[in-house]
């Protein structure tokens, strides 16, 4: 591999770290990325290009199958079977068994450059027979954070062994659907498993296309322009072309027979073909009558070919009348073999080109599209001829002519409609899957927003604020968490920064539209107003805890007052958490999956608690916790807090009010704060502050704030006196 | 038949490049070679290409790979739906390939000609050989009915099949030389158990049956080795198995047949194998343009046919 891309990734890479290192989660919006990712590493991550990977100086390789594999992909014992390597595109691996070729093995890696959630390669090498089915399909390399999906790499092995027995030959399926004969897709880890079926279908029909397995729909050739020409001009571009075989080169090739042929100077056969579906050899071989005539029969994707012959052989003889068949004339083209039949031969009696000899026979075969001839493609005819011998049998002897449709015939397809997988992104499925979903996310966060911007009318009525509070964290646990799985994860902060470091790529992350959206979101709201907005509104785990501890303080639990001192302390964790765990992922993604498993988010939101009991009884105590100190989790443990608190520093407003008293006169709001943000001297600590509101509540009620109250008091004698 | 030892090795030489040398198969040679491995009729199959460019190589070797494909799709008994297997389950076929209908009747004619020595039917006791199966007097009977064969439909009588592996490979080699020929690979060694060499340079093989190595051109070579295969070791029962009786004779060690197609070759060399020397000569020298050179079963080296054939100028048989 050359040096130059892999320079260009680094140092973008690098770039990339630096700004990560101040901007982290900013970036993830779309104006961040796109403004700080370099030019070269986006157009250098064109989709299979090696380099993907070059932070680790050396291309990953894709993974080579040995017996063993392949025997598993074959589903046969591993006695006789043989792997090797085969020099022809695309790459492959060909595999034999005692009873001769099993097929191909293929890495989805190699072709069509399978990268997983964490921008890191997902190699799976898949085993296709002759006949285009896929044999078995081997999960090879993967750093998938399925883990925190609550699946199994045992599920994704199973999902990905369910490819077995897919026929290829079955025309486009919905990416997303749950399309016949596919494995249906794991919930809860659509993109793992979004990545890994496009990665396997697309290696696949690559494999059979390009090994000619199956047919494909290639170039397509010119039907529409004509131009004026003689035979001799046709002759001269190959668009007919010719092959003669004297009788004495037949009587040589015969051998001994029956009745030997006459030694003459004639031909045995003299034949023309060409195809004449282009308008610029069909219109002037047969004028445009007899043209029409021609093509009018044929149905899309039909060719029609043109034989015209001399000689003492007929080329189509005549037992075509009893059996329907022509049995001289075959055409064949790569594995397949055309018997032209009865029903598709037009005879036509004579030339209308200038310059044409005279024939014998002029038949126009239809070529059905059906039997899988590509008209764009090379092919040959064989027309055979035979004569008895002594003792009864045949001697046949064979006159190939061989043909290609001239270039100029040729219209080449536009690049993206070739090929693999129907041509479109996965990601797009994906969005047009579920738009009420969509819709009510952007709903979610559209409501969010607009409650921010018109703070001061919301806060300013403490009844409206408290239920339309209480009311949307049910939305959010409930419909957004339990049912739309929009829980965020420290896992897809984790998995950013792997990707900017990798080879970022948007259709990854594009792959869950309701994560994709709330990340967007947050990424603005970060700015705007801090951590707070996905904490203390959008997260499900966080409206759990809250609705829980309201409950809890309903029914009389007595609360923890922690000490601020010790409070400001025990914050420290989650931050220690959360550098453990990025800093793991670039030695282990794996491990930094497994840290992860702090986040109850998986058991409590998206797997609704049916996980094994460890996971529940964690869950559930930091739910108990959660009873008694408010947002426990939140304050102390929680990584993804952490990450979002860290660029909170970033924000550009302030649009949370203080009084100049607060703190020093009062310290009401410090004792009421439902996560211990505002220190001793009323200040909110914007990384803690979950944007409850609460206190901006209090400040706007004279019923609460000590200083309204004061103001209040002072008016009312004020008044009072001036009553007197 | 389930069971092949038979390689299918084509080592072609682009035009223009010195004799690749004088080995089998040339694969010692150090140029950098364009190969394709796949599977011929259940055996290994390998196409080498050398001194071409690597767009013209490619472009022939994929031709190669589709012509196999194309051939086995005719004859394999490997594959269910195959023109071959499919006649052997219905026991009719319509419309078959002209490769099918071609080598069929000239399988029957062979029959005629080596007097049942060389028999297509011969599949049902080959079957039970492989499995371990005495050659029964009903599986005998099976053997050696008469086959309908035109151009538009070939029938079986009851109780038949076939099997063309004594013959299709040469087919084979013969289809794929035409198509290396057609790419503009006129000196081409194709390897297939039997040896075909269409190019007008002579090459020195060497005939393991006969002690030597001859000089030829333009030849096909088959030969047939009852060890190369054999189902039971005591008895020494092997994979040539005369139709007539269903017992494997021990008339020849080796046996190479020289003619100029590799379809002939291979047809001969399973057919002669069966028939003691006195017998092969007579055939041979009908025949006409067909040489063997050969180990007999008290190993005497035996020299029959059209030598010419076989690089022996000027000689007679």
């Amino acid at each position: 591999m050359a040096g130059w891309p892999q320079l260009g990734v680094r140092s973008s890479a690098v770039r990339c770290q630096r700004l990560t290192a101040c901007i982290v989660l900013a970036s993830f919006c779309a104006f961040a990325a796109t403004a700080f990712l370099p030019a070269d590493a986006t157009a250098e991550r064109a989709p299979r290009s090696g380099a993907v990977g070059s932070i680790h100086a050396t291309a990953i390789d894709p993974t080579a199958p040995d017996a063993a594999m392949a025997a598993r992909l074959f589903s046969m014992a591993e006695a006789g079977v043989r792997v090797e390597r085969s020099p022809m595109t695309p790459p492959a691996w060909i595999a034999t068994g005692p009873a001769g070729l099993l097929g191909y093995v293929a890495s989805t890696w190699e072709i069509a450059g399978s990268v997983g959630y964490s921008g890191r390669p997902i190699d799976i090498l898949i085993a296709i027979t002759p006949e285009a089915k896929i044999a078995g399909a081997l999960l090879v390399r993967h750093n998938e954070p399925i883990l925190t999906l609550g699946i199994s790499s045992e599920d994704i092995e199973r999902y990905v062994q369910g490819f077995a027995g897919y026929d290829l030959t079955t025309t486009r399926i919905e990416t997303f659907k749950d399309a016949a004969g596919l494995p249906p897709i794991i919930a809860g880890a659509t993109v793992s498993t979004g990545v890994i079926r496009d990665g396997i279908l697309r290696t696949a029909r690559t494999i059979a296309s390009g090994r000619r397995l199956v047919a494909t729909t290639g170039a397509d050739i010119d039907r529409v322009g004509f131009v004026p020409r003689s035979w001799a001009d046709l002759a001269a571009d190959g668009s007919i072309v010719h092959a003669t075989m004297s009788i004495a080169e037949a009587a040589d090739r015969f051998g001994p027979i029956a009745h030997p042929l006459e030694r003459s100077a004639g031909a045995f056969l003299d034949v023309w073909i060409g195809l004449v579906d282009p308008p610029t050899i069909g219109r002037n071989l047969f004028g445009q009558q007899s043209y029409t005539r021609a093509i009018g029969a044929l149905a899309p994707g039909d060719a029609s070919l043109f034989v015209a012959s001399n000689g003492i052989n007929s080329h189509r003889g005549t037992s075509y009348r009893q059996t329907g068949v022509f049995d001289r004339i075959e055409i064949i083209q790569g594995a397949r073999t055309i018997k032209p039949e009865a029903g598709d031969f037009l005879r036509i009696d004579k030339l209308h080109a200038a310059g044409a000899p005279f024939f014998r026979e002029i038949s126009v075969f239809r070529i059905a599209a059906d039997t899988g001839f590509r008209a764009a493609e090379p092919f040959r005819v064989e027309i055979a001829g035979w004569r008895e011998k002594a003792d009864g049998s045949q001697s046949t002897i064979r006159l190939p002519i061989s043909y290609k449709l001239p270039e100029g015939y040729v219209i080449e397809p536009p690049p993206n409609a070739r090929g693999d997988a129907g041509a479109e992104p996965l990601w797009v499925s994906a969005w047009e899957r579920k738009p009420l979903t969509i819709a009510f996310v952007v709903l979610m966060t559209a409501w969010v927003a607009a409650a921010f911007f018109a703070q001061e009318f919301f806060v300013a009525r403490p009844k409206l604020w408290y239920w339309g509070r209480m009311g949307f964290l049910a939305v959010s646990l409930v419909l957004l968490g339990w049912v739309a799985k929009g829980q965020l994860s420290v896992v897809q902060v984790v998995a950013f920064l792997q990707a900017l470091t990798h080879g970022f790529r948007w259709e990854t992350f594009l792959l869950e539209p309701v994560v994709f959206i709330l990340w967007s979101f947050v990424a603005l709201g970060l700015l705007f107003w801090g951590r707070g907005v996905y904490c203390g509104w959008l997260c499900p785990f966080g409206a759990l805890q809250e609705l829980m501890n309201e409950g809890a303080r309903k029914l009389g639990v007595k609360q923890v007052e922690v000490p601020f001192a010790v409070q400001e302390r025990l914050w420290a964790l989650k931050y220690t958490l959360f550098v453990v765990i990025v800093a793991l992922s670039f030695y282990a993604m794996e491990d930094a999956i497994i840290l992860a498993e702090v986040e109850p988010f998986k058991t409590a939101i998206s797997m609704h608690f049916m996980r094994p009991w460890p996971f529940v009884v964690f869950a559930l105590a930091l739910l108990a916790a959660g009873l008694f100190i408010e947002r426990f989790y939140c304050r102390y443990l929680c990584p993804l807090g952490a990450a979002l608190a860290i660029p909170a520093k970033l924000k550009l407003f302030d649009w949370l009010h203080r009084r100049p008293q607060c703190g020093r006169e009062c310290r009401f709001c410090e004792t009421q704060c439902t996560v211990g943000a505002i220190d001793g001297l009323g200040r909110i600590n914007p990384n803690e502050c979950i944007l409850c509101l609460r206190c901006q509540v209090i400040m706007n009620d004279e019923a609460q704030c000590v200083i309204l109250k004061r103001r209040g008091d002072r008016r009312g004698a004020a008044s009072a006196q001036a009553a007197e | 038949m389930k069971l092949s030892r038979r390689q299918f090795i084509v080592t072609a030489i682009g035009a223009g490049v010195a004799s690749a040398g004088a080995a089998l198969v040339a694969t010692g040679d150090a140029r950098p070679a364009f190969q394709w491995r796949g599977a011929a009729l259940g055996g290994e199959a390998r196409v080498a290409l050398y001194g071409a460019d690597a767009d013209a190589a490619r472009s022939a070797l994929s031709d190669v790979a589709a012509e196999i494909e194309r051939l086995e799709a005719v004859f394999s008994l490997h594959r269910e739906a195959s023109e071959l297997s499919r006649l052997n389950r219905d026991g009719v076929l319509d419309h078959p390939s002209r490769d099918l209908a071609d080598v069929l009747a000239a399988s029957v004619a062979w029959r005629a000609r080596t007097h049942g020595a060389f028999d297509p039917t011969i599949q049902p006791l080959w079957q039970a050989a492989a499995d371990g199966l005495p050659a029964s007097r009903d599986l005998i009977d099976r053997v050696g009915g008469t086959i309908e064969i035109s151009s538009s439909r070939i029938g079986l009588p009851a109780g038949t099949a076939l099997t063309l592996n004594g013959i299709a490979q040469g087919r084979i080699a013969d289809r794929v030389t035409e198509v290396l020929v057609r790419h503009g690979f006129s000196d081409v060694v194709i390897d297939a158990g039997e040896l075909r060499l269409p190019g007008k340079e002579r090459r020195v093989v060497g005939i393991p049956a006969a002690k030597a190595a001859v000089s030829v051109a333009e030849i096909a070579i088959a030969t047939s080795e009852p060890k190369s295969l054999v189902f039971d070791r005591k008895s020494f029962r092997h994979h040539l198995i005369d139709p007539r009786t269903g017992a494997s004779p021990r008339h020849w060690l080796s046996l190479s047949v020289f003619a100029p197609t590799a379809e002939m070759a291979d047809a001969l060399s399973t057919g002669f194998a069966l028939l003691p020397h006195d017998a092969v000569a007579d055939l041979a020298s009908s025949i006409g343009d067909v040489a063997v050179l050969g180990e007999d079963g008290s190993g005497r080296i035996r020299r029959l046919g059209n030598l010419r054939l076989a690089g022996f100028e000027g000689a007679r048989s």
